[in-house]
């Protein structure tokens, strides 16, 4: 079940991102995928959500090819909380969340008495409660990517998919958002994959990690397995001390 | 302090307030003129024409029914054909700025009609500068969809980018022909400025046709202009083919706008301030922005139409009155928005 990728390729134009690339994701897990900039972290999710379609090999999901998916039965499945989010017009904070309900609406029929419990239970989950019916302009960059997060738990989906979802977020926040995801992925066997820059928090809150690097997979497997110092100067190309912390009971990384 | 947007009046409501609103003012409108007529002998005569009767006044029905009331009917779907239009582009562009005008469709029908006039077409009955005005909007769209399609689809920056580049070769061509035209130039000038004066019920119908057409087809893709202000990735991960969507959308808009401006002439800001009005009234969802600023418009439109036909005492341009009253308005719009923004 999750995902599988069978012998990737994709590439921009003359760019090569990923060559002949096999990989699966189980599901009911919490995966970080970490990689130097550029190493086609953002492609991968684009990929797994049908956005952009591999130009060789294909990506199955649930064991049938993504293409069977329409558009839509992939948005009931798979929920994106992109890197930056910036809207031009006056939604309110309500209007965006409902907009994570539209995949399971008809186009013209309106939200029902589920749909208004789902939004509101996304709303307290995500702490954007309080400002229900400001408009997201008016939102500072934290509040927004809250809101989205709110958006995306309303889809109600299978899968979360994490684009340096915590990036624009302060350590607070970050903390609480990454609990989160990790309560949803244990209490409700969601599937949540995510990109991320830091490497503690990933080891912190995810059970594998995939380090991607030149077109392919570099090291992927359970965090207490991959998480090596070998793997972070394969990979980043710096030289690091990977030790185990009592405290929070997870492996951590310094930088030397 | 936070500010409670929840208060706000209901939008089924404004739509009915405007709907009920535009049908007096249409009939307001038609009484209104060198020859004043009460609105009861305007549904009088109204009544009459549905029901196939004899006129009890000729002079007062052919004065309404053949005169007044196509124009009133052209003005009002033309003003709420470019509000539907802006509110699309605005959308898909992500620009509150746009209007039915950035891809350069009102250069096109210009330099169409230039052409039109210059070569003194009077076939079709008339109808050779209308036609031209419509294909020269057509094929500048085609163009800019062709400059600005790229692997990913149409991105906003170039889809701005095209038509302001198409726009202006456009505009030096309208130059050369008015040059060219040499005293014809004045029949040139005046149609640009737009204007609503003897238009017949086929002018009505035919806008008719194609503003509710492009209608139908916007208002099916409301969800999807919602999700499409989230940014494409978000748009697409909720279900929406954003490249169908956005040419669908583009599409509709631009033959909207096109026919528009080949009955009635390049009426600048309609498009521009009725979904920016409307939007501060009640929110942004498309859904209900798109119904209500298409009322909003006809309103307006047959409003401002109204006051150069039947109030000032010299007809003026419409394109100009619109442009005169639109512009300084737009830059109160314009400057608020920047000093809100600076806010936080």
């Amino acid at each position: 079940m999750g995902y599988s990728l069978r012998n990737i390729s994709f590439s921009y134009g003359d760019q090569r991102i990923f060559q002949d690339m096999s990989l699966s994701l189980e599901s009911g897990l919490f995966h970080g995928v970490l990689g130097p900039n550029g190493s086609g972290k953002t492609t991968l999710l684009d990929l797994l959500t049908g956005h952009l379609h591999p130009r060789q090999g294909c990506v199955l999901f649930e064991r049938r090819s993504l293409n069977d998916f329409s558009r839509r039965d992939m948005a009931r499945k798979t929920a994106l909380v992109p890197q930056d989010f910036r809207v031009n017009f006056p939604f309110t904070v309500f209007q965006v969340v409902m907009m994570g309900r539209y995949p399971h609406l008809g186009r013209f029929s309106g939200p029902s008495r589920d749909d208004l419990d789902l939004v509101e239970r996304a709303m307290i989950a995500a702490g954007v409660k309080a400002f229900v019916n400001r408009y997201v302009t008016e939102l500072s960059g934290g509040e927004q990517q809250r809101v989205v997060f709110a958006r995306a738990l309303a889809q109600n989906a299978e899968v979360l998919i994490l684009d340096e979802a915590t990036s624009s977020l302060d350590i607070k926040h970050t903390l609480f958002l990454m609990r989160l995801v990790a309560g949803e992925v244990s209490k409700f066997r969601v599937t949540a994959i995510a990109v991320m820059q830091d490497i503690n928090l990933a080891a912190r809150y995810c059970q594998t990690l995939l380090f991607l690097k030149n077109g392919g997979v570099a090291a992927h497997g359970p965090v207490a397995e991959v998480l090596t110092e070998a793997v972070i100067r394969e990979v980043f190309e710096v030289e690091a001390k990977v030790y185990f912390d009592k405290e929070i009971n997870c492996r951590q990384v310094v930088f030397l | 302090m936070p500010v409670n947007h929840d208060t706000k009046i209901s939008p089924a409501l404004i739509t009915a307030i405007l709907g009920v609103l535009l049908a007096a003012v249409m009939i307001v409108s038609a009484g209104m003129g060198y020859l004043p007529v009460p609105y009861q002998q305007v549904l009088g005569v109204i009544w009459e024409k549905l029901m196939g009767l004899e006129a009890a006044d000729s002079l007062v029905s052919t004065v309404v029914w053949d005169v007044r009331l196509p124009r009133v009917f052209t003005a009002a779907i033309v003003g709420a054909g470019l509000s539907l239009s802006g509110v699309v582009f605005q959308g898909i562009l992500k620009n509150p700025l746009a209007d039915p005008y950035t891809l350069g469709i009102s250069a096109g029908a210009a330099f169409g009609a230039c052409v039109a006039f210059l070569l003194n077409m009077t076939h079709f009955q008339g109808w050779s500068v209308g036609l031209f005005a419509f294909g020269g909007a057509i094929a500048t769209l085609a163009v800019v969809l062709y400059l600005s399609g790229s692997v990913g689809g149409y991105s906003s920056n170039n889809l701005i980018l095209s038509g302001i580049i198409v726009a202006s070769i456009l505009s030096a061509g309208i130059s050369f022909l008015k040059y060219m035209a040499d005293e014809r130039v004045s029949v040139i000038i005046f149609w640009l400025m737009g204007s609503f004066a003897s238009k017949t019920w086929t002018d009505a119908a035919l806008v008719l046709v194609f503003v509710s057409g492009g209608t139908l087809v916007c208002l099916c893709f409301g969800r999807d202009l919602n999700l499409m202000a989230l940014g494409d990735r978000a748009a697409s991960s909720l279900g929406v083919d954003v490249k169908r969507a956005r040419v669908m959308l583009l599409v509709s808009a631009s033959l909207v706008a096109a026919i528009c401006v080949s009955v009635s002439g390049i009426i600048g800001f309609v498009g521009l301030l009725v979904p920016h009005m409307m939007r501060s009234v009640m929110g942004a969802d498309n859904q209900w922005l798109m119904p209500v600023s298409l009322l909003a418009g006809a309103v307006l439109l047959l409003c401002a139409d109204t006051f150069t036909r039947a109030i000032l005492s010299t007809e003026l341009p419409i394109g100009v009155l619109t442009a005169l009253i639109g512009g300084p308005f737009f830059c109160y719009v314009f400057k608020r928005g920047f000093s809100r923004k600076a806010e936080f």
